[in-house]
């Protein structure tokens, strides 16, 4: 990463999170979004971001688990920010249980997505390039398909986490070790449901 | 207050190295002196193409590492911020 600070600068309680979390991933580390929030928490609101995190790709919602990563990649490829783009395109792979790449969530009208996805991936990509230029028909095109007000809410709140995240990963370059970092970072985000022990973000 | 409004007002208020001043207007896209200015254009912009020099600039002009990340969080938070409130007054019928 490009600021020494987050990758050796965290308080002592972080640094032997880090160090226990690494022995149990067999000597790999936590990921760059994980080492930035835990450097100091307020400065991303302390719980508040997890609440927002985990509310937006784990709470209830009429979207699926996969959907929601869906959109996470949606947000990250319409950005343009590859680190991110990469892993919720993984770890949407692993929970929608079909192959899912940044190319294929780029493409996702010839994708096998539901329609109300594909027209809530629209959605995000155009908040996310030309929020300028959104206007009720472009939320009247995602009713269209049969998406409740509830649900566009969702995938909006998807689409501000990963527009905040996209841009700190891009600034301060974020990325993997090697192939089995990356790997096991997208399994521990399905398996651990983007939770970060409270002890962290106080 | 959603997690998404704290979320946002910690970018600005929360405790820091830089005057929340400054990270208020920097959230609002105010303009900034270069390279400060600059810098945090291609944060709200175009931030897949910042690179070490960016960076180096800042550092040089005399920003530490956490005045930097506190800027580059607010001017990050503005710009979710200004997209995810478009979006919000599409879906309420305000534009």
């Amino acid at each position: 990463m490009r600021l020494a600070v987050l990758e050796r600068g965290h308080r002592l309680r972080a640094r032997l999170f880090f160090a226990v979390a690494s022995r149990m991933a067999g000597g790999e580390q936590v990921d760059d979004v994980f080492k930035t929030i835990v450097y100091r928490p307020a400065l991303v609101g302390g719980p508040a971001f997890t609440a927002m995190i985990r509310g937006a790709l784990r709470g209830p919602s009429e979207w699926s688990v996969g959907e929601r990563e869906l959109f996470a990649a949606a947000t990250s490829q319409a950005n343009a920010c590859t680190f991110c783009a990469d892993i919720h395109s993984r770890t949407a792979t692993l929970t929608l249980g079909s192959e899912v790449t940044p190319q294929i969530v780029a493409d996702a009208e010839e994708s096998d997505f539901r329609p109300e996805a594909k027209a809530m991936i629209r959605l995000i990509e155009k908040v996310s390039q030309d929020p300028d230029l959104v206007t009720t028909q472009d939320v009247d095109a995602v009713r269209a398909a049969g998406v409740s007000e509830a649900a566009i809410e969702d995938g909006l709140a998807i689409c501000f986490a990963f527009n905040l995240i996209n841009r700190l990963a891009d600034a301060f370059e974020y990325d993997w070790d090697n192939e089995r970092h990356r790997s096991q970072g997208a399994r521990a985000l399905v398996r651990f449901g983007y939770r970060v022990p409270r002890f962290l973000m106080g | 207050m959603t997690a998404i409004d704290r979320v946002r007002r910690a970018a600005i208020e929360a405790r820091g190295v830089t005057d929340p001043a400054l990270r208020r207007a920097v959230y609002d896209a105010g303009a900034q002196p270069p390279p400060l200015g600059p810098y945090l254009d291609k944060v709200r912009d175009q931030a897949s193409t910042i690179t070490d020099a960016d960076i180096g600039a800042l550092q040089v002009t005399g920003y530490s590492e956490d005045a930097i990340l506190e800027l580059t969080i607010a001017a990050a938070a503005g710009a979710a911020g200004r997209r995810y409130d478009a979006a919000l007054r599409a879906l309420r019928g305000d534009r």
